[in-house]
């Protein structure tokens, strides 16, 4: 079995072991072993069913899986319950999307507060942590604009905004710069690895870019639900 | 942790819920509008139920106090002689006894006032001993005086009160009819106009109760001279003067009235007297009830519609805040709050709609109460605390129960990572479960048989009734999806060859929770529509057969004055004999109905020309052998009866029982020797020989009098001359009555076809609703259809074949179970309510014009509702992702 551990890394933030999925006669992962350390940067490349989503989503607690141990932090994620995973993922996962999926009724600043909001943070200190986050993201003069009215690359800079407010441990991105042209997409990795690098925030990325690996400390690849090797990115 | 939930959750229904009131402000309107309507539907029923009720309850103690006991004649009234007997019988103890005369007073064709329709046109006009009352209501607590004898007219105290034109009239009916002290005031009372003065107005209220606006008093002496009644009292109130032991002193006094009593007079309780319009009317006022609440119960389909529509649109939003670890138990409390505040904002409007439409629903409910039951004047109805708690607590807990399966689905929604927009199935998965829809239509047959609950003062409910016709409707929602796949493999063979039939048929066999939701809210209203058909059809048909027979004579007479059920408004013998002495006249039917309490229940005792019943005809259930001598007793000493069917019923009766009823003269056996189709009221009727009936009674008038003329006199030269000579009577011919029946008969039933509209309405705005949902969930679908070439007319086919699948798998279950409904209001409840057997009738062409609005609306309304979104959501596509 390949070695998908950290190099030289200190603390493991997330540790998958033997992690299988099947939905119905398909295996979509098969006794996939993965670690991450705090910090650390992955990209998850593949054909498309390789089950790179799938891990993913897997990783964040959003499915289920079939067989394996799942450890975040101290947390076992196999066995805890769903609204136990939501509070996790509230507080120490941010997740970025292909589509953003940007809550249309909010504004931008809204958007960005939301998780905040919901980890019961009052409205004057979200404000001031918003307003940072804009800045850091270079839309403080959009805070007030609605999703309708940005860009693509700017609705992606919310959400990333927006998965990095509450400071998670983890960021999970799908695809993040997939239905962004070639130059918005690299301004948009450049932002990924500058803020996960400032809050230093681990990173496990979805892409089908090579050129998308270059902000990953490794890449690993997918084939039919298995790990074919992992490597330090070029 | 819990109000870590509900902190979160408030925060989402502050920011979500409420910004999505305010920009989808329609949307969020119409299920508060709907949820108002069916509040308001209720909450003016019960608040119209109760004025009719409060209004004919407490004539009796408003004027003489809260008397102890009350002493009644078993049929028609006392004499002076039976007062003699009571007093003499209680001997030295110190009670004061109040006799009372009581008879009907109502408004001359002149007074009727047109925007009085039915309310407030018979009053009830009371015979007092003034003094007495005088004395009574200065021993009151409060010492209110009742009568202010300043305001009385000169020339003397006795003169006046002996004045049988004297009246006392009520400050509202003063205000009502712009009278004051002198005004002459014209009333029927029996057969005659009478111009009445008045001399006094009665204050609002009286010791602890409240004066009913229709109440007239005059002196007794007076009544009894004006009425042809000397003598007479129709009750005697007992009471005990304040302190003392009065439980043992009340239990004393009557021990001895009741021993003393000897089949004269009856004693009763009066507290159970004044609940008496109450017990009485309790079977009328529960069904009322029930039918506003089933309104509300089929607007919670178009409220779930609506709220499944919200969570569709709002799914991508639901999502993503799964997706950033939102909880299933935070989303619930998020919509909780969002369905909590729909009911609260929708039930608050709903009380203030709801005592707007009392103050006109109350003038149908009191008009009903006195064509049923007992006079009623209401004419407003008031709103209390508690019918403000009941319409925020209905509101609310219909809001709930219509936001249940919307909020399920809502929390089943995945995050965003799963949801591929636009082709997600969710939750209903209720109406899935055809198993327990069979064993609800299963279990409601067998409910059905039960028997109606029986309610104090005798009307019956008929609870079992009502609950299968609530468990085969919901019940076949669940079943009536079934019809899909057959439907989609009948259509397939029909229309296969056509590209956009065959991929709306394909949507349909493959049918997701909204198509069932959609079809179930149809099948509802479609269901609900045919069994009220059904119902009024056979009720009309039944109506127009019985009139068949029994309006075959030429005139029909009663007093203009006699306008509710327990009128004393009677023809006097010397105005029917002259009638029956007209030389036109081959044949009378006299006809006096009297109420009376039987065995604890309120009923009618009548006398009619029994023996004449080959000139008179009856519609029988059960024929009286044609030999029988109505005029004689059988050998066991029984006289010969007919009962109509609702008097079998409510006292569980077969033919040729033999029952004991008390009369003025003793008990009497009478023996039951047939059963009429009658349709008169719910509370029965029992009828012997008239002269039997007026002897037992003492009472020589008549309630109405049937006229068949000799061939060689006109119907119409009779009325004329007669509404000259006695312009106080009712006189109506052959086809008038007929009409005026009919006419009234298909009043009382307009309501049902408001429900019909409504429920169609219901179901067609429920449709419209559905499809737009399932074309949000499948607007990836149709912009690949539009990808792959086809034309925006050629999708809207698409989706009017859909909708007319749901339409016909909704018509075709709603049809079969509107039949089975039917039959149950025919059969079962219309028969435990009232006792009523009907003729089974449907109505062929109405039920196929239900069919084809239904087909032809929804086709229409399924082609618009594609075209339409084709127009938004293919667009929208790519912003709904940002």
């Amino acid at each position: 079995m390949t070695d998908l551990s950290p190099k030289g890394a200190t603390k493991i933030l997330l540790n998958a072991s033997g992690l299988s999925k099947q939905y119905g006669s398909l295996r979509v992962l098969d006794a996939v072993d993965l670690k991450l350390a705090e910090g650390e940067r992955i990209a998850l490349m593949g054909p498309s069913g390789a089950g790179k989503s799938t891990l993913l989503n897997c990783l964040g607690g959003i499915e289920t899986v079939d067989a394996g141990t799942l450890y975040f932090e101290d947390h076992a994620l196999h066995t805890m319950d769903e609204d136990a995973i939501a509070l996790l993922r509230r507080q120490r996962i941010g997740t970025v999307f292909q589509f953003f999926h940007l809550l249309p009724t909010l504004s931008a600043a809204e958007n960005i507060a939301l998780p905040l909001r919901l980890n019961g943070m009052g409205q004057s200190e979200s404000r001031e942590r918003v307003q940072s986050l804009l800045r850091e993201v270079g839309l403080s003069e959009r805070a007030h604009a609605f999703p309708e009215t940005l860009s693509g690359g700017e609705m992606q800079r919310v959400a990333i905004a927006r998965a990095l407010a509450a400071e998670p441990a983890l960021l999970l991105a799908d695809e993040p710069t997939g239905n962004l042209d070639s130059k918005t997409g690299e301004s948009i990795l450049d932002l990924i690895e500058n803020l996960c690098e400032r809050h230093r925030t681990a990173l496990v990325m979805v892409t089908h870019a090579e050129a998308s690996t270059r902000i990953c400390d490794r890449v690993i690849h997918l084939r039919d639900g298995r790990v074919m090797d992992g490597m330090a990115a070029s | 942790m819990k109000s870590a939930v509900w902190q979160s959750a408030f925060y989402m229904a502050r920011v979500f819920s409420l910004r999505h009131a305010r920009r989808d402000w329609r949307h969020a309107a119409t299920v508060v509008a709907i949820l108002a309507l069916g509040v308001a539907a209720f909450l003016s029923i019960r608040l119209a139920n109760r004025a009719a009720v409060v209004s004919f309850s407490g004539f009796t103690e408003s004027v003489s106090g809260n008397s102890d006991l009350t002493l009644v004649a078993p049929l028609g009234n006392l004499r002076v002689d039976d007062l003699r007997a009571m007093r003499d019988a209680l001997g030295s103890q110190a009670v004061h006894l109040m006799p009372l005369l009581r008879a009907s007073a109502s408004l001359t064709e002149a007074v009727k006032r047109p925007d009085q329709p039915g309310g407030g046109r018979e009053f009830v006009l009371l015979g007092a001993d003034w003094i007495a009352l005088q004395n009574l209501s200065a021993v009151a607590e409060n010492g209110q005086r009742l009568i202010d004898f300043d305001t009385l007219p000169d020339g003397g105290l006795w003169p006046t009160l002996r004045n049988p034109h004297h009246l006392m009239i009520t400050q509202g009916m003063a205000r009502r009819y712009e009278l004051t002290v002198g005004t002459i005031f014209p009333l029927v009372v029996q057969d005659r106009t009478v111009p009445f003065e008045v001399v006094a107005l009665l204050p609002r209220r009286s010791g602890d109760s409240t004066v009913p606006e229709n109440l007239l008093i005059m002196d007794i002496a007076a009544l009894q001279v004006l009425t042809g009644q000397p003598g007479e009292v129709s009750q005697v109130d007992v009471i005990l003067p304040p302190g003392g032991d009065s439980e043992e002193q009340l239990a004393a006094v009557r021990s001895t009235l009741e021993t003393a009593a000897a089949d004269r007079w009856q004693v009763r309780d009066p507290l159970l007297e004044q609940g008496a319009g109450e017990r009485m009317t309790a079977a009328f006022r529960l069904n009322l009830g029930v039918l506003s609440l089933i309104s509300l119960l089929v607007g919670v389909y178009l409220v779930t519609q609506a709220l499944d529509a919200a969570v569709v649109r709002r799914r991508h939003e639901i999502a993503v805040l799964r997706s950033l670890g939102v909880s299933r138990g935070e989303l619930r409390a998020a919509w909780t709050m969002e369905i909590g505040l729909l009911g609260i904002v929708g039930s608050g409007l709903g009380i203030l709609l709801g005592w707007l439409l009392a103050q006109v629903a109350v003038v149908g409910v009191s008009r009903t109460v006195n064509a049923l039951y007992q006079s009623s004047s209401a004419t407003a109805a008031q709103l209390t605390s508690i019918d403000v708690l009941w319409g925020f607590v209905l509101g609310i807990f219909f809001s709930a129960l219509a936001g249940w399966l919307p909020l399920k689905d809502a929390a089943a929604t995945p995050p965003a990572q799963i949801l591929g927009v636009g082709n997600w199935t969710p939750g209903l998965r209720l109406l899935r479960n055809t198993r327990l829809g069979i064993l609800l239509l299963i279990a409601g047959c067998a409910i059905a048989l039960l028997p109606p609950l029986t309610l104090e003062g005798g009307g019956r409910f008929p609870l079992a009734g009502y609950l299968t016709a609530f468990m085969w409707l919901t019940g076949g929602t669940m079943v009536v999806a079934s019809l899909f796949r057959p439907l989609a493999a009948v259509g397939s063979r029909a229309f296969g060859n056509w590209p956009a039939a065959a991929i709306g048929i394909s949507r349909l066999r493959r049918a997701s929770s909204r198509h069932r939701l959609a079809a179930a809210g149809l099948f509802v209203a479609v269901a609900m529509a045919s069994a009220m058909a059904i119902l009024v059809g056979s009720f009309e048909q039944t109506v127009v057969r019985w009139m068949d027979v029994r309006f075959q004579s030429d005139v029909y007479i009663t007093s203009s004055g006699s306008q509710s059920a327990d009128t004393r408004n009677r023809i006097r013998a010397e105005t029917w004999q002259a009638i029956a002495a007209d030389p036109r006249v081959a044949a009378i039917d006299p006809f006096l109905r009297l109420p009376m309490d039987w065995q604890g229940k309120s009923t009618f005792i009548a006398g009619a020309d029994l023996s004449a019943l080959d000139t008179f005809e009856r519609l029988w259930l059960q024929p009286p052998p044609s030999n029988i001598n109505f005029r004689q007793p059988h050998v066991d000493g029984s006289w010969p009866a007919i009962a109509n069917e609702a008097f079998m019923q409510r006292y569980q009766l077969r033919l040729k029982d033999v029952v004991t009823m008390p009369t003025a003269s003793g008990e009497r056996l009478l023996r039951i020797v047939g059963i009429e189709a009658e349709y008169g009221n719910e509370q029965g009727q029992i009828v012997v020989q008239r002269e039997h009936l007026q002897a037992w009674s003492s009472i020589d008038e008549l309630t109405n009098i049937t006229v068949r003329l000799l061939n060689s006199a006109d119907s119409a030269d009779f009325i004329a001359d007669w509404q000259q000579r006695q312009p106080a009577l009712g006189l109506r011919g052959n086809r008038e009555l007929r009409t005026t029946a009919l006419t009234i008969f298909r009043q009382t039933f307009a309501v049902t076809h408001a429900l019909e509209i409504l429920a169609l309405f219901i179901a067609l705005a429920g449709l419209a609703l559905a499809l737009d949902n399932i074309l949000r969930e499948s607007r990836d679908q149709l912009k690949t259809l539009r990808q792959l070439g086809m034309r925006r007319n050629e999708i809207a086919t698409v989706t009017m074949v859909e909708g007319l699948g749901i339409a016909l798998a909704g018509l075709l279950g709603g049809l079969l179970l509107g039949w089975a409904l039917g039959y149950l209001l025919v059969f079962v409840i219309n028969k435990q309510s009232f006792g009523w057997t009907l003729q089974w009738d449907i109505p062929w062409l109405r039920l196929l014009t239900l069919a084809i609005l239904v087909m032809t609306l929804a086709a229409l309304i399924a082609w618009l509702t594609g075209r339409r979104a084709l127009k938004t959501q293919t667009l929208k596509t790519e912003r709904l992702k940002c």
